[in-house]
């Protein structure tokens, strides 16, 4: 007789249960990761507009959940000792069926066997698997009906692509976020110019209107509002634009003649950059300073009357090297500044011509629904007697059809104040009827300057070198708006007072 | 699997069975001999046989007065053993245990030396309050006990089978004893406590010693049916997970143990010797044995897990000064490993 065939029997219905649970709950847990991912995915193609075909992105989610379920439950494995074990501990049994199987498995001739073995096998009839290893569902899995239901809510709502660069623009009219558009493109291309150019002030004045023009698309406010910022930013220019002008004024003398271009398609920067480059040595080979010489003249050609070039052509010829590369580097310098006047005009106009559409907002608001990208904007017709093309306002910054610079595209320069050439007509004054070429500006001017010693017991640090950069600094904290407005007229007051008194000091 | 054949009847597994069955009933006499003397402390008696089939000794730890003596006494009356007392006091000398060489005279007047063997020369030794004993004396049990011989003058002298010392100490009177080395304490296989008697229990005696004349027990068990049911007792199946919950509980006893309680990783300079988990095994065999079950379970172990190792844990310092029973860490123990786990599969989740 088999004395075992119970307790074998058993051991392999619980092996069968534990597995079949084991591998019921694995499948559980997978199909949990599996919903979760197909949740997480869901609310990405909804909210985000990813863009996946739902019915792939689930059947790879299934494919994959089920190769991982196949891995796993392949891997799971139970020996018949555990299972007993276990329905020793659960039925109390007091170890029978355990030590039976063991017993008999390897020391059938122990005298305690038989009866041992007698007793497994009639409590092994009385083992039923289910109560060993009952099937208790994991509270973790309750969780799959409930993302199930919430992926199937998710897919069936159309919700229109969520956009981060949305949030906070549910106040935000519709003129202004035009212009803060507009504003903030403005500003990256001032910025790459100044950047090519290597101007400081048009660099940070290019980022302040980027600035502006991000706040203007994401802060609360009307057309009244951001017309004011922009006006704000448009004193703080101004006030550049004149700081500019009194350094430029007090380091050298002359006009402020920029982007000539020369006959040899250099440009006048190019040209002196060339020529202060060959007076490095001050024993200068002769053939260099005829090179050096007739550079001189190309320039002279196109800055007609220019006393330094006079006065450099004369050095030249005497091998007064030093005085000659000091002359150079000034009318560099003045170079430079003018550029800069330049780049700094060109923002401001841009500004104006952002705070009058805003202004003009208003007044023609049912045309400006639409956004300028799907859109032409339409000829504005303003109360101030100024026409602007908008089409072309909106794709190019204002001042920037006018200007080019040096080395960039053009074949030849023009001056801003008043020199233009084939191509380069004001789109500003190409609206009126008058075809008079005029001079814009100030006009040239003259300031001679006195250099001295410092007197004994005098600040080392010029008055210059000492204001401009804490006048810089306050008028940057300004146009950030971090001061309060009470405030701010003060302290503009205060650098303004200082910035008249110092061409009255020297 | 092997198959078995439960009707085997040429060799006879069933006179097996029927043996071990006739030998559990002897012990039953055996209990029941000790019963009409000794009043209650069955735990006890269960000891003493425990240790009587494990073929181990046992110490009897009580205040005076409780009955440990007659407890033994009535051991040795119940059994066909011989059986011998031994009042340990300081002045005992080795050769007063285990004897001495005499000089004798032949006929022809010559002398020669012969061995005269001392009391522990018998079956059933009491060793009375034996911490009394200077650690010279104790030690001369140390042999005995754990080879079952005696050496004296350099010739060994075997001791008869069965052989069970049963030493007795007091715990509160300390003065002028000397306590047991733990080389010896390690040689006994259960440290028993001797507790004060419930009030019916305390009536009984009263009734029993105080009306008519004490009962004495017969001997109803002899020397080979002893010596076959410490053959048998081995043989008793030991599931390999309970074995390892054994050897577990063993480790866990040191304070580096792997699943040691806080406790005991507090108080226990050193658990307990590989000697120990031998005795807890065979003592929780015998346990099944006498409880008429073929093999060993998780509760044998844990019943016996107290009287097998509680005199086996060293204390360290915070232990002694705090006066921490190794009973209470070992019950700790009990409770951070249940056992209910060991080996078992994990119910899926």
């Amino acid at each position: 007789m088999e004395a075992s065939r119970h307790l074998r029997t058993v051991s392999h219905q619980l092996q069968q249960r534990y597995l079949r649970l084991k591998r019921a709950i694995l499948a559980g847990d997978v199909l949990l990761i599996a919903i979760g991912v197909a949740f997480l995915a869901t609310v990405g193609m909804t909210l985000f507009g990813w863009p996946v075909a739902p019915l792939v992105l689930y059947g790879t989610i299934g494919g994959l959940a089920l190769l991982v379920w196949l891995g796993l439950a392949w891997r799971v494995r139970i020996g018949p000792l555990p299972v007993l074990i276990t329905a020793d501990h659960k039925l109390g049994l007091q170890e029978r069926l355990s030590t039976a199987y063991e017993y008999v498995e390897q020391q059938p001739h122990n005298p305690f066997v038989p009866s041992l073995a007698a007793e497994a096998e009639q409590a092994a009839r009385r083992v039923e698997p289910r109560l060993v290893f009952p099937f208790r569902m994991p509270p973790r899995l309750w969780c799959v009906p409930l993302i199930l239901m919430a992926l199937v809510v998710l897919s069936q709502v159309d919700m229109t692509p969520f956009k981060f660069e949305d949030w906070g623009r549910a106040e935000v009219s519709e003129e202004v976020l035009t212009e803060g558009k507009r504003l903030e493109r403005w500003g990256r291309q001032l910025e790459t110019l100044a950047q090519q150019e290597k101007l400081d002030r048009s660099l940070m004045l290019a980022r302040h209107i980027q600035d502006l023009g991000r706040r203007l698309q994401r802060e609360e406010g009307q057309g009244g509002q951001a017309s004011e910022r922009i006006n704000t930013l448009s004193q703080y220019l101004q006030r550049m634009q004149e700081e500019l002008r009194e350094r430029s004024l007090m380091s050298a003398t002359g006009d402020m003649t920029v982007q000539e271009m020369l006959t040899s398609g250099k440009s006048v920067k190019q040209e002196l950059q060339n020529i202060l480059n060959m007076l490095r040595d001050d024993n200068l080979p002769k053939e260099m300073r005829q090179v050096a010489e007739q550079g001189v003249q190309r320039l002279s050609q196109v800055m007609q009357g220019s006393p330094e070039l006079s006065e450099l052509m004369q050095n030249l010829q005497a091998g007064n090297m030093a005085a000659a590369r000091q002359l150079v580097q000034d009318l560099l310098s003045k170079q430079r500044a003018a550029e800069e006047m330049e780049h700094l005009d060109r923002a401001r106009r841009a500004l104006q011509y952002s705070s009058r559409a805003l202004q003009r907002g208003g007044q023609n608001q049912p045309q400006d629904k639409t956004s300028p990208s799907d859109q032409p904007p339409q000829r504005a017709e303003s109360g101030d007697g100024t026409g602007y093309d908008e089409q072309a306002m909106g794709e190019d910054m204002p001042g920037m059809e006018d200007f080019e610079s040096p080395g960039l595209s053009g074949d030849f320069g023009f001056s801003s104040h008043g020199k233009s050439g084939d191509k380069q007509q004001l789109r500003e004054s190409e609206q009126p009827a008058s075809q008079v070429q005029v001079k814009s500006g100030e006009g040239k001017m003259r300031l001679s300057y006195v250099r001295h010693l410092p007197l004994q017991n005098e600040a080392k640090v010029s008055i210059e070198q000492a204001v401009v950069p804490y006048q810089r600094a306050a008028e940057e904290v300004l146009a950030q708006e971090q001061i309060p407005r009470s405030y701010r007229e003060q302290i503009k007051q205060y650098f303004l007072a200082i910035g008249m008194t110092q061409p009255e000091a020297q | 699997m092997a198959d078995v054949d439960m009707n085997d009847n040429g060799n006879g597994h069933e006179n097996v069975e029927v043996r071990v069955e006739a030998l559990r009933q002897d012990f039953q006499r055996v209990r029941d001999e000790i019963a009409k003397v000794i009043v209650g402390h069955e735990e006890v008696v269960e000891g003493l046989l425990t240790c009587l089939l494990c073929d181990g000794h046992a110490l009897l730890e009580g205040v005076p007065g409780l009955g440990k003596t007659l407890l033994v006494k009535s051991l040795g009356a119940a059994l066909h053993l011989q059986f011998s007392r031994i009042q340990f006091t300081p002045d005992l000398m080795p050769a007063d245990i285990i004897g001495t060489r005499v000089v004798l005279q032949d006929e022809r007047e010559r002398r020669y030396f012969e061995f005269q063997a001392g009391p522990v020369f018998s079956n059933i030794v009491l060793a009375d309050e034996i911490n009394r004993a200077t650690p010279k004396t104790q030690s001369a049990l140390l042999e005995a006990m754990q080879e079952q011989s005696v050496t004296v003058a350099g010739t060994e002298h075997r001791l008869e089978r069965p052989f069970l010392v049963l030493a007795t100490q007091n715990p509160l009177e300390m003065e002028g004893t000397y306590p047991l080395p733990e080389a010896q304490l390690d040689r006994f296989l259960l440290k028993l406590h001797v507790t004060y008697p419930s009030f019916a229990e305390l009536s009984d005696i009263v009734d029993r010693t105080t009306q008519r004349q004490a009962p004495t027990p017969e001997p109803v068990l002899s020397s080979a049916s002893i010596l076959e049911a410490q053959q048998l007792v081995r043989e008793v199946p030991l599931a390999s997970h309970v074995r390892d919950y054994a050897v577990n509980l063993g480790l866990s006893t040191h304070p580096a143990g792997p699943h040691t309680s806080a406790t005991i990783q507090r108080y226990v300079r050193y658990g307990c010797s590989p000697r120990g988990v031998q005795s807890l095994v065979l003592a929780a065999k015998v346990r099944a044995f006498l409880a008429g079950r073929p093999n060993v379970d998780l509760d044998d172990i844990r019943a016996m897990l107290v009287p097998c190792l509680r005199h086996r844990l060293i204390l360290n310092f915070e232990g002694e000064a705090e006066g921490i029973e190794s009973a209470d860490l070992l019950r700790d123990l009990l409770q951070t490993m249940p056992g209910r786990s060991a080996g078992a599969a994990r119910q899926p989740a």
